[in-house]
Parts: structure tokens; C-alpha cells; sequence
């Protein structure tokens, strides 16, 4: 799996790339749009991720000459306004995805994963972590084969740290993803407890065998069973 | 008052004044023609008088008809010789008693009728004379000829003339008012386009301008006035939009990255605890200091932000959506929810925006309720408006602080804001979406019972584009 970053901020390339490896990407980086269509037209990616505030040729029309040259690699876009005009504009111009400034890193993986996962076509949408699985694709939980009705959040806390693995997510980054941007996140954290016990109960999580670990002061974490 | 109506006013002012003058003139002229007129006829009767006097041939009682070419019963007429005794009057000084003296001259003379006149009307009547007195001859030796005229038939003239020029005035008053009112739209109607044009380009679009007429007057000079005025305000606009957009990428990136340092941070096993737990401090006020940055551009934006979509939506389905969003949090807090909004409320507005004052609304109902507290959010069409608001039991807001409470920054209780977040600029937000809909914001409160927040949007689209 081969990512392109395209931004113009070195440390950010630098800190994305090292993320990225660690989850045994492979990454290659470009600080301008023109470097960007260059390496783009020259090799083969899974995906892009593109900033829109670039040097020389900013991201939008990165994208729009990528998409006319008929290549269709998944697009990431990154951007520092978050408006939804400049969404709709980014997505219009034939991003796959978007992710406003500034972002979790936990978040930016996810999506990189949804993305990779849907150009693959793998029709394999299911996630497992031990007797738990998790569909992305129909929604639908089973714990131990039998299935669970979670609501959307709950669905949503959950499908999060299916696709973070191995990471501790903390309330603030969850209560981000769950609700989006608009909404205070400082009062939804405050209740993202609420839904772990309630995602716990529901999926029959307990003390002997614990999926959803607490991390005391940072947040959730599921890990696989070695652990 | 409208202009239209001033510069009537004033054309108006001017023309009656005028034609006022132009009256008081023509009066003048025309009251004294008929008195000397008469006056000089009175002279010529004088003279023949005279002149028969000199030659004897008139004595008292004498009827000299035939020389004269007028009726002297008409005339009030007394002859004195040279020793100031009477040798002549004729009928009428027997029954009119004239208070007239012998100094040569003219001059009016009123006297009541003592009695009925073969000739004069009206018993007990006022009647007015023209007196003339005329001397003959050497002082001592000659003749004294006084000759009196009634002149009511010219007052009546006089009258006719002061009606006729009363009646002009009028209708040249209404003829003034009716024409200038009309000439005044006339002057005003390119006015009124430049007015339009210029509202229409600070409401929609600052990338028009008003076109410039042939003739350079006035008029041109304004047009071109204000051209220059709204290249300055798009100059600055565009500056400022470059500047939010410049500002949030350099803010934002480096929020990111640190971001991204401390969740990597955070994700390490092997920190000391103490260290971690101080990490994890560091990484909420980073946190909030994004928010901040986020809400701080989001604000300047708004500010920018001249036109906003309209569209219809549905109140009701915009409210739930929200609602809907937050209904793990209701429950989480055991918060008494109650809606009581009409179906059918429709209001015109751009639907994000809307979403954003109502998801910061019932953050901060959420935020300042306790546990086991109630929420009540009513709307309603009152008139010409929609109101819309949110009641929540709680802590409640002074009333010091009420007036304060949508002032960027402004939290009730800064020491606090750690525990509720947020970062002070929430209410502005709302405050400013819904004065871009024309509407208004208020809060009300009852320290320690509950806080009331009520917004009113108008219903109409004429309405939104009076602003």
C-alpha cells in the first residue's frame, strides 16, 4: 500500500509519514502541487493525501487535474477551512473524503483505512476482534454470532475503535468523530462514558474478559486477544 | 419627512410667496385707479361748478341741469362765497351731514345716514364720502365749491378685487402643490435608483457597481462616489477573507501537528504517571485552544459574511435532527426534554447556520443544566415572526451579567470554563446568525431557577430585504 502526502508543512509530512509506517504503509511526499502532479502521473498510489493550501498550484486544482487525467486513486483532502461550502467544493471536485484542520491522528487513520478498503473492493466489510464483529458496511454487530442493536452512536464509538486497534482513543477524539465539528466536544466527552457502558453491557464486555479497556485520564482502547 | 415632501413644500413656499407679491402689487395699483378716476371727475365738476358760480348763474334751489353732463343728484355739493356763506347746496347735504372742512384737497369721509336719501339706501347706514374741495378765485373774494361722492359702489369693486386675487392665490396654491410634487419625484427618481442599486450591491454582491450617466452632474458625481467607496469596502473585504483564510492555515497546521504529538504522546506505556497525567492537561488546553481558534474564525467569517442562503426549512425537522444527535446526552443527564413546536413552522433561512445557533444553543442549555433538569424549547409564529425559544432549568444568569452574556469572551463564570469548555463564543455566533436573518436575540433569567434564550426570525422575504 503506497500513500502520497501532499502538504506543504514539512513537520506535518514528517509526523504522517512516521504514523503511516508504523501501520506498515508505504509513504512518499510532496511539498507543492507541482511536485504532486509529477509523482502522481508517474507512479501508482492507493492514495493521496492532499492538502488544499499549497504553493504553486493549490490542492483543489491538484485534484481537478489528477481527476481529468483519469486517474482514480482515493483522495484524502486536508484542509484549514472547514466550512461546508468548502467541503462540498473539495468532494465536488472529486475528493473521496475530508478532513478538516486540525485532526486526530486516530481520526485521519480511520478514514485512510475506510478509503483503502473501499478502493480494494474487498467485499469483506467485516471487522473482528475477538468474538466481536463489527460490519461497516450493513451496520449490524454480532457478539459471540449473536447480533446487537447499538444505536448510531454507539455504533459509531464502536466502529472507531474497531478501526484504531491497538490505539488508545480518548474521549475528545471520539466525542469529535461521533458528533462532527459543530458540536462543542467538551460537552460531549463529558458523555461518552455513558455510551462505553452502555456498548459494554450490550455487547456482553466484562470484567473477566474486558474488549473496551479503560485508560485512566486518556480514554478507550481495544486490543487484540494476545494481550 | 421625505424629501419629495420638502422640496414640494418649498416650491410651493416660494411660488405662493411670490405670486403673493405679484397680488399686493396689482391691488395697490388697481384700488386707487377708480379713486382717481372719480377723483377726476369730481374736479371737472368742481371747475364747471366754479365757473357757473363766477358768472351767478347759480343761486340756491337753481337747477342747472343741462349744463352739466352728469346727474348732480348723484353728489353731495356746497358752494361758498368769498365770506364762507352758503350761495349753493343741493339736495343731498340736507339730509347727509359731511364732517368736511375747506382745506384743498381729497379725502374720504364716512357718516351715518341720518335719514332716508332719495338717492342713498339704508336708514342708519354707514356710508362712505369722497370729498372734494376746491378754491376759486382770491382768498376773500372767490368761491369754495366742496363736492362729495358715496363711494360704496367702489368698496364693492374692491371687495370683487380682493376675492378675485383671493381665488387666484388658491388656485395657483393647488396648481403649485400638484405641479412640484410631481417635479420633486422628478428630481428625485435617479436618486431613488441610486439608492436602489447601492442597497442592492452592500446586501448581495460587492462585486457591482452603480453605471455612470452621460452628462456629468451631480448626480454622476455621487454614482461615482460611491463606485469609489464600494472598491474600497471589496478591497477590504477580499483583504480580510484572504487574511481569515491565511490565518487559519497558519494557526490550524501547527495546532495540528501538536495534536498529533500528544495523542502519539498519550499512546506510550512507558511515561511516569505523574507525567502523563500533566500530558493529558497540556493536551486539553491545546484542545480548547484549537477550539478556540476554530470559533474565533468561524466568527470573523460571519462577520464577513454579508448574504447567507435562503431556503425554506422545516423548524420542526431541523430542531429534531439536532435533537436527535443529542438524545444520548438527554439521557445520559436525565434531562426532561419537552417540544412544543407546530408542525408546519417553516422559516426561510440558510439551513447550516441555523443548525449551528441551534446545536449552540442546546450545548448551552445542556452545559448549564443540572442532572435531572428540564429543557423546554417552544416555537411559535407571533405575527410577522417566528420565535423560537429554549428554557432551561438551572443555575441562572444575574442580571449584571444578562446584558453581557453574548459579548465575545463572555462567560458567566470564567473560572469554570475548564469544566464546561466552550470558549466564550458561542452566543456571539448566535447572535450573529440570526442578526444575518434579520432577527433578534434575548435572554432572560432567573438566578438559581432557570435561563430563557428566544430568538425571533421574520417569516417573509420582504422582511429580510428591508436590511
Amino acid at each position: 500500500m503506497k500513500i502520497l502526502i501532499v502538504d506543504d508543512e514539512p513537520d506535518l509530512i514528517e509526523e504522517l509519514r512516521e504514523t503511516l509506517k508504523q501501520q506498515r504503509y508505504e509513504t512518499d511526499t510532496a511539498p507543492d502541487g507541482e511536485a504532486a502532479l509529477d509523482k502522481v502521473f508517474d507512479t501508482v498510489y492507493d492514495l493521496v493525501i492532499l492538502d488544499i493550501m499549497l504553493p504553486k498550484i493549490d490542492g483543489l486544482a491538484v485534484l481537478k487535474e489528477i481527476r481529468d487525467g483519469d486517474i482514480k486513486t482515493p483522495v484524502l483532502m486536508l484542509t484549514a477551512k472547514g466550512s461546508v461550502e468548502d467541503r462540498i467544493t473539495g468532494l465536488d471536485c472529486g475528493a473521496d473524503d475530508y478532513l478538516p484542520k486540525p485532526f486526530a491522528m486516530a481520526e485521519l487513520m480511520a478514514r485512510v483505512r475506510s478509503l483503502l478498503r473501499r478502493a480494494s473492493e474487498h467485499k469483506d466489510t467485516l471487522l473482528t476482534v475477538r468474538d466481536v464483529s463489527l460490519d461497516t458496511k450493513t451496520r449490524e454487530v454480532f457478539s459471540g454470532g449473536v447480533p446487537v442493536e447499538l444505536t448510531p452512536k454507539e455504533f459509531s464509538v464502536l466502529e472507531f475503535l474497531f478501526y484504531n486497534k491497538n490505539r488508545a482513543i480518548s474521549r475528545f477524539t471520539l466525542a469529535e468523530h461521533v458528533w462532527g465539528d459543530e458540536f462543542d466536544p467538551f460537552t460531549m466527552s463529558n458523555f461518552i462514558d455513558v455510551h462505553i457502558k452502555n456498548l459494554r453491557r450490550k455487547i456482553g464486555d466484562s470484567e473477566t474478559k474486558r474488549l473496551i479497556r479503560t485508560i485512566r485520564g486518556v480514554g478507550f482502547i481495544i486490543e487484540d486477544g494476545q494481550e | 419627512m421625505k424629501i419629495r415632501y420638502k422640496i414640494t413644500l418649498w416650491i410651493t413656499a416660494t411660488g405662493v410667496f411670490v405670486s403673493l407679491v405679484f397680488s399686493l402689487i396689482i391691488f395697490m395699483e388697481m384700488r386707487e385707479l377708480p379713486y382717481k378716476s372719480m377723483d377726476a371727475g369730481l374736479q371737472a365738476i368742481a371747475q364747471i361748478l366754479g365757473r357757473l358760480a363766477v358768472t351767478e348763474k347759480i343761486a340756491s334751489g337753481n337747477r342747472f341741469a343741462g349744463e352739466l353732463p352728469v346727474d348732480l343728484n348723484q353728489y353731495w355739493i356746497r358752494i361758498y362765497d368769498g365770506h364762507m356763506r352758503i350761495i349753493y347746496q343741493n339736495e343731498m347735504p340736507r339730509h347727509v351731514v359731511l364732517p368736511v372742512h375747506n382745506r384743498t384737497g381729497t379725502y374720504t369721509v364716512t357718516n351715518v345716514l341720518a335719514e332716508k336719501s332719495n338717492d342713498l339706501e339704508g336708514e342708519g347706514k354707514e356710508a362712505a364720502f369722497r370729498v372734494r374741495t376746491v378754491h376759486l378765485g382770491k382768498p376773500g373774494s372767490g368761491y369754495i365749491i366742496q363736492i362729495a361722492r358715496p363711494v360704496g359702489e367702489l368698496q364693492d369693486e374692491v371687495v370683487d378685487l380682493v376675492q378675485n386675487i383671493a381665488l387666484g392665490l388658491l388656485v395657483t396654491t393647488l396648481l403649485l402643490i400638484f405641479l412640484s410634487y410631481g417635479v420633486a419625484g422628478r428630481i428625485l427618481r435617479p436618486i431613488e435608483v441610486i439608492n436602489r442599486l447601492s442597497r442592492d450591491i452592500s446586501d448581495k454582491t460587492l462585486d457591482r457597481r452603480i453605471p455612470l450617466g452621460k452628462s456629468r452632474d451631480e448626480l454622476y458625481a455621487l454614482s461615482s462616489s460611491l463606485n469609489r467607496m464600494f472598491d474600497r469596502l471589496q478591497y477590504s473585504f477580499d483583504k480580510q477573507k484572504q487574511f481569515i483564510a491565511d490565518a487559519s492555515h497558519e494557526l490550524k497546521s501547527p495546532i495540528t501537528l501538536l495534536m498529533l504529538f500528544m495523542e502519539g504522546a498519550l499512546q506510550r506505556k512507558d511515561l511516569p504517571d505523574s507525567f502523563q497525567q500533566r500530558l493529558i492537561r497540556q493536551t486539553n488546553i491545546l484542545r480548547r485552544m484549537s477550539r478556540l481558534v476554530k470559533n474565533l474564525l468561524d466568527l470573523s467569517a460571519l462577520e464577513l459574511k454579508r448574504t447567507i442562503g435562503f431556503e425554506e426549512i422545516s423548524l420542526p425537522g431541523l430542531l429534531k435532527s439536532v435533537l436527535e444527535d443529542y438524545a444520548d446526552v438527554f439521557a445520559a443527564k436525565r434531562i426532561n426534554l419537552t417540544l412544543n413546536i407546530p408542525e408546519d413552522l417553516e422559516v426561510r433561512g440558510d439551513r447550516e447556520e441555523l443548525q449551528r445557533v441551534f446545536i449552540n444553543l442546546v450545548d448551552n442549555a445542556i452545559k448549564y443544566s443540572r442532572t435531572g433538569g428540564e429543557i423546554r424549547i417552544r416555537a411559535a409564529r407571533v405575527g410577522h415572526d417566528i420565535r423560537v425559544s429554549l428554557y432551561n432549568t438551572g443555575r441562572g444568569i444575574s442580571k449584571a451579567d444578562l446584558e453581557r452574556v453574548f459579548d465575545q469572551f463572555y462567560r458567566v463564570e470564567k473560572s469554570r470554563s475548564l469544566q464546561y469548555g466552550g470558549s466564550g463564543l458561542g452566543l456571539t455566533i448566535v447572535k450573529r446568525i440570526v442578526e444575518l436573518h434579520s432577527g433578534t436575540t434575548e435572554m432572560e433569567s432567573e438566578p438559581g431557577a432557570w435561563t430563557q434564550i428566544t430568538i425571533t426570525l421574520p417569516v417573509s422575504a420582504e422582511s429580510y430585504k428591508k436590511q
